[in-house]
């Protein structure tokens, strides 16, 4: 009888007894930045430029500061023993790395050679002593930050799971003199280059999906403005000839050029074949239609529109139809932006006498703004990724090259410091 | 005969009555409305953040927007936020000092919500220098830079003291916890079980479930070691703490709640 009871109380307390261990939800993690510390390369047996060690690892620095994820740990606190910098991976001591907070540390090594240098970057978690990624380059000093950009990629790439930028380029229009022509130049400004030679005015660059050429509008051989490519060889090649205006090219991600001419009188949006045929006129309506950009799933566009009386945004499907509205607030909005992830739309809008930059969904809404009271912000275009936008501002004067990150923060001059440089376009990932 | 009867119906009788009272007070099962104890249970909805940031509607702008997400963001961090309380003595009417007829679950709520707020480490009340903004919002799909408005957690606190205590862990394993970017929208969840001292060392961890992503599950662990040492359970939980240890389930889902 005892027993019965005994079982009866147990049967009744067990549920209760249940809940007995603590539970704790962590839904969400810390907005804190990522920790890393990237430490000076250390010379191998050969290895004597130090000045190289410290360019690579602040180029690094650098690239992974544009990003606005990592935080990146003060070369002041780093550890000094031999054991902590050991170029040997393998003999590395983690501990002191752990104690200064980093969750990840860059290390490498290098070693002179007869044509150059010897480099080996790797990356840490210090707190588990694990191997994350690790690679080797040979490379001359001119290289140096083709090596840095390349070991960044990889970095966010394994911290994140995210394809870095930071070897891809970034096409201007440039002043050359009193003529405008193509420039290009690295994600971080550097290597600037100039790459038409029209002695014209050349305008609107856009690279093709591979990254293998470039489409541009330019006055050349007088008259109106004709779309041109250009290819990675540095020839160009005129690809329209019907003495109307061309303007605005952009590629599908099918690799189909899209452009806006006046060809029946209006300015509308016409899409060509490869061979350089025009297809498909994409829209036919009263007022211009210009500066599409596409979708990164090629089904869409977006482009600007006089349709409504000022200057809107709108949508269409692939075949021009299935129009809609996407901007019911500002005016003149113009030169919208497809983001590569498909969700966001980034576009300048003037308000109260500026051109500034506001982004919103692919839907049309929530609309928000990037940019206010720096002068005139215009061209936006995206990185690759998705996390950078690229765009042209005068707030210092002349107009130079700028990028920032997607929520309109970290806004970064590029250049050129002459200035006079518009309408940026960010390659792709060169393959 | 007459006396096994009379057996029979006491023993029946104690049978049912005590499967009766186990059947109202056990919470696993579905007979709560009968429950015969007065349960006043109060339900809090803490925001993004269980209580450190706290929520800022997000205005809907006729034109574009004037104020950049950067200013928002930048607003709201500078500034500290609007607490619930505020917000509620605003709506009332309230002045401070002056007395006012407050419901018995108003004083309750000001209880816990004083309780919690002493352990966990207050916010000083404020206005948000800068409203979130923007134009040609969607009537039922917020999206975009809405820091503190999504969706909210809503927490019983029922044993207040049990309560502040999950909360305080959950503050400084979240502050600790960086999962790789690309895992954090993946539907990943881990959960781990993790023994303690009485000075909040963590001694022991054992995986009661992973992800199935080694970078995930790493990250996970990593910030419970980094978070050590835990706050020391209060006395009333220290059984429980001590000798039951700690469920931490990881689950990013407040990251897919409109804002996240």
């Amino acid at each position: 009888m005892k027993a019965f009871r005994l079982s009866l109380t147990l049967l009744f307390w067990m549920p209760l007894a249940a809940e007995a261990r603590l539970y704790v939800l962590i839904d969400q993690p810390s907005e804190h930045r990522f920790p890393i510390a990237i430490a000076d390369l250390i010379p191998e047996e050969g290895g004597k430029s130090r000045e190289w060690s410290e360019k690579v690892s602040q180029k690094i620095r650098d690239d992974l500061e544009l990003t606005g994820l990592f935080e990146l740990i003060d070369p002041s606190s780093y550890p000094r023993t031999a054991e902590a910098l050991s170029p040997n991976p393998a003999t590395i001591q983690f501990g002191p790395w752990s104690l200064i907070g980093a969750q990840a540390l860059v290390h490498g090594s290098y070693a002179s050679e007869s044509d150059g240098m010897r480099v080996s970057l790797h990356l840490y978690d210090p707190y588990l002593g694990q191997h994350l990624v690790g690679r080797k380059y040979q490379a001359r000093e001119k290289e140096i930050p083709v090596v840095a950009h390349h070991f960044a990629d990889e970095i966010l790439k394994t911290l994140t799971g995210e394809r870095g930028a930071f070897s891809t380029k970034i096409a201007f229009t440039c002043l050359a003199g009193k003529k405008k022509e193509i420039c290009s130049m690295d994600m971080d400004g550097e290597n600037q280059r100039q790459l038409t030679h029209h002695k014209s005015i050349s305008l609107s660059p856009a690279w093709s999906p591979s990254g293998n050429e470039i489409a541009y509008s330019s006055y050349a051989g007088g008259g109106n403005p004709e779309i041109h490519i250009l290819s990675t060889r540095g020839e160009s090649r005129r690809i329209t000839a019907n003495e109307t205006v061309n303007l605005s090219p952009v590629w599908s991600p099918q690799g189909f050029l899209t452009f806006s001419s006046a060809l029946k009188g209006d300015t509308d949006i016409y899409l060509m074949d490869g061979g350089g045929k025009i297809t498909r006129r994409l829209t036919e309506s009263y007022g211009i239609d210009i500066n599409p950009s596409w979708s990164p799933d090629g089904r869409s566009i977006v482009f600007a529109s006089e349709r409504a009386g000022r200057l809107h945004l709108f949508r269409a499907d692939a075949t021009g139809s299935g129009v809609r509205r996407l901007t019911f607030v500002g005016y003149h909005n113009d030169n919208p932006a497809w983001s590569p992830r498909g969700d966001k739309i980034v576009f300048q809008g003037m308000d109260m006498g500026l051109w500034d930059l506001f982004i919103m969904n692919a839907d049309g809404s929530m609309l928000q703004r990037l940019t206010a009271s720096t002068g005139n912000n215009e061209s936006p275009s995206w990185a690759p990724n998705g996390r950078f936008i690229t765009f042209s501002s005068d707030r210092h004067g002349s107009t130079q090259i700028f990028i920032m990150r997607e929520d309109g923060s970290n806004q970064t001059r590029l250049g050129p410091k002459k200035g006079g440089a518009t309408q940026p376009a960010w390659s792709p990932w060169f393959e | 005969m007459v006396l096994d009867l009379k057996k029979a119906f006491y023993w029946s009788s104690t049978f049912h009555l005590t499967l009766f009272v186990f059947l109202v007070l056990s919470p696993y099962l579905p007979f709560q409305s009968f429950r015969v104890r007065d349960e006043r249970i109060t339900w809090i909805t803490l925001p993004k953040g269980a209580g450190n940031i706290l929520g800022t509607p997000l205005q809907k702008s006729k034109d574009l927007p004037k104020s950049t997400i950067e200013q928002q963001k930048k607003g709201a961090e500078e500034k500290p936020k609007k607490t619930d309380r505020m917000k509620m003595s605003e709506k009332k009417g309230e002045k401070p000092g002056k007395p006012t007829t407050e419901t018995e679950e108003e004083k309750r709520m000001k209880e816990v919500l004083a309780r919690i707020s002493k352990e966990v480490g207050e916010q000083k009340p404020a206005v948000p220098a800068v409203v979130p903004e923007a134009a040609q919002i969607p009537e039922t799909k917020p999206g975009g830079f809405t820091e503190g408005s999504g969706a909210g957690m809503v927490v019983p606190p029922d044993d207040p003291e049990r309560l502040h205590y999950q909360l305080e862990i959950r503050r400084i394993i979240t502050d600790q916890w960086i999962p790789p970017l690309q895992l954090r929208k993946m539907g990943l969840i881990c959960i781990l079980s993790i023994r303690m001292n009485e000075q909040g060392y963590v001694l022991e961890t054992k995986w009661e479930q992973k992800s199935g992503n080694e970078a995930f599950d790493l990250s996970a662990e990593r910030a419970v070691r980094r978070a050590a040492p835990l706050k020391p359970p209060p006395e009333r939980l220290k059984w429980e703490a001590l000798n039951e240890g700690l469920s931490i389930e990881f689950n990013p889902s407040l990251l897919d709640a409109p804002g996240g």
